[in-house]
């Protein structure tokens, strides 16, 4: 009995040694590579899936020899009431092209009902987060757009010069991925309008915003997105914007699909102009759907 | 021994072809027993199109949580004789690991003993259920279920 069981553990001993033996002997040709790569330094992708947030521009560019179209709308308030289709009879929309001249700097253009505004854009990614290395702990980008009015003069509206069409915003954006499932942007805005209706009006506005995304699939997040005013409102009394919605991916498309109750799609709209209030129901439901084309190839190809 | 690989990858379906390589692959090789190891790194692929890339990353290989694939193996019926500088085609038995998932795999392929060190080229299908890659339905049209992987490295001697 005895000798039986000292025999199985010897069995159980030599067993064990041979799958030592094995898997050390083949393990260690791994790590011998391992040993021999020299750590990269790669940079976060996709802290967010497309180049909005909701509203607000995200840290992403379009990438190198990317056409970037997005067609977005937003309709009218939730608070309109069945008669208008709780607004879907009242569409205001955005076209925009963007172009990524190289991975880190992309230029774009846009026309919106809104006001029958053109834009023209530039975003640049100053810095990346990064790991490995030369780690980076978050990413820095930067945008800038010139909004041109395209109504016609009117008393409403009376433009004596060009340039009294023209507003710019300028925003930082800072983002961080945390993890694979959270990121989160801080952005500095500035706003100019070059055109006030009467001399006491302000010309400049400051705005901190905040926004962030939670993944919840491989190809869905819930983002939202928040802007406050740090100087006095061009109008007085005016709520800040709040924004939250759905990023929907299938291939080379992005839906964003989201509550606002800021109306307007370009930067001085819906980061200067009032918006609803949430209490009210003066909520618009919109969208932006994004389709990319690559025009040019990747240059390694 | 040594490093100078690259690898290709292949996947054609009626609406889409999707091709990328990695010219940064890394080897090694015990001419004395015929194992060797063969391992990259699945960020290290390049895509014809950006958003390839960043849909393979993100959705696919998941490469923040399976950062690297590796071949490790045995060729069959190693022998002295297999270095006479001709290119014999070869089997090898070993464990490929992708996207967290192992499989045993025989392969085939080629191999040839030059001046400095030995060439291999290899070629061996994958099938993306095996190794839990899930490809969501509408995706089907876009993306084989099986991939085509061409290896060709350089082993030189260390």
């Amino acid at each position: 009995m005895r000798t039986q069981e000292s025999s199985s553990w010897q069995v159980v001993l030599l067993l064990t040694l041979l799958v030592c033996s094995v898997s050390s002997r083949g393990q260690g040709l791994l790590d011998i590579l391992n040993e021999s790569v020299e750590p990269v330094t790669v940079p976060v992708s996709a802290t967010f899936k497309d180049t909005r947030i909701v509203n607000v521009q995200s840290s992403e560019t379009p990438g190198s020899g990317v056409l970037h179209f997005v067609i977005a709308h937003r309709f009218g308030t939730l608070s309109s009431g069945a008669y208008d289709l709780w607004g879907l009879d009242n569409a205001q929309m955005r076209m925009g092209l963007d172009y990524g001249l190289t991975d880190r700097f992309a230029i774009g253009v846009a026309r919106n009902t809104y006001q029958k505004t053109y834009e023209v854009n530039a975003k640049a990614r100053v810095l990346r987060q990064s790991t490995g290395p030369k780690a980076f702990p978050f990413s820095l980008s930067w945008y800038s757009v010139m909004m041109v009015n395209g109504l016609k003069a009117s008393q409403e509206y009376s433009p004596y010069y060009f340039t009294h069409r023209l507003s710019y915003v300028h925003q930082a954006i800072l983002t961080r991925k945390f993890n694979e499932r959270l990121s989160f942007a801080l952005v500095p805005s500035f706003v100019h309008r070059n055109f006030v209706k009467a001399t006491g009006d302000k010309h400049d506005m400051f705005l901190i915003g905040g926004g962030g995304r939670y993944k919840l699939g491989p190809r869905f997040s819930i983002n939202a997105e928040y802007h406050h005013r740090l100087t006095p409102a061009f109008a007085p009394g005016a709520l800040p914007s709040l924004s939250i919605g759905v990023d929907i991916e299938t291939g080379g498309h992005v839906f964003q699909l989201h509550m606002t109750n800021a109306r307007g799609m370009f930067e001085r709209s819906f980061l200067a102009e009032p918006a609803g209030s949430w209490a009210n129901g003066d909520i618009y439901f919109g969208f932006n759907l994004s389709r990319v084309f690559q025009l040019k190839t990747n240059s390694e190809w | 021994m040594g490093h100078s690989g690259t690898v290709h990858f292949h996947s054609q379906t009626l609406m889409e072809d999707i091709e990328a390589t990695l010219p940064d692959m890394t080897g090694i090789m015990d001419a004395v027993d015929g194992s060797f190891a063969f391992q990259v790194k699945m960020r290290s692929f390049s895509f014809e199109k950006a958003l390839m890339q960043e849909h393979f990353n993100e959705d696919y290989i998941e490469s923040d949580q399976f950062p690297k694939a590796s071949f490790q193996g045995q060729i069959i019926g190693w022998s002295e004789s297999l270095g006479d500088g001709e290119t014999h085609v070869v089997q090898a038995e070993g464990v490929f690991w992708c996207h967290g998932v192992e499989q045993r795999r025989t392969i085939d392929g080629s191999l040839k003993k030059a001046d400095d060190g030995w060439e291999i080229s290899c070629r061996f299908p994958v099938q993306l259920e095996e190794h839990d890659i899930d490809v969501p339905g509408w995706a089907t049209y876009l993306i084989s279920s099986t991939i085509d992987v061409d290896v060709q490295i350089k082993l030189t001697q260390q």
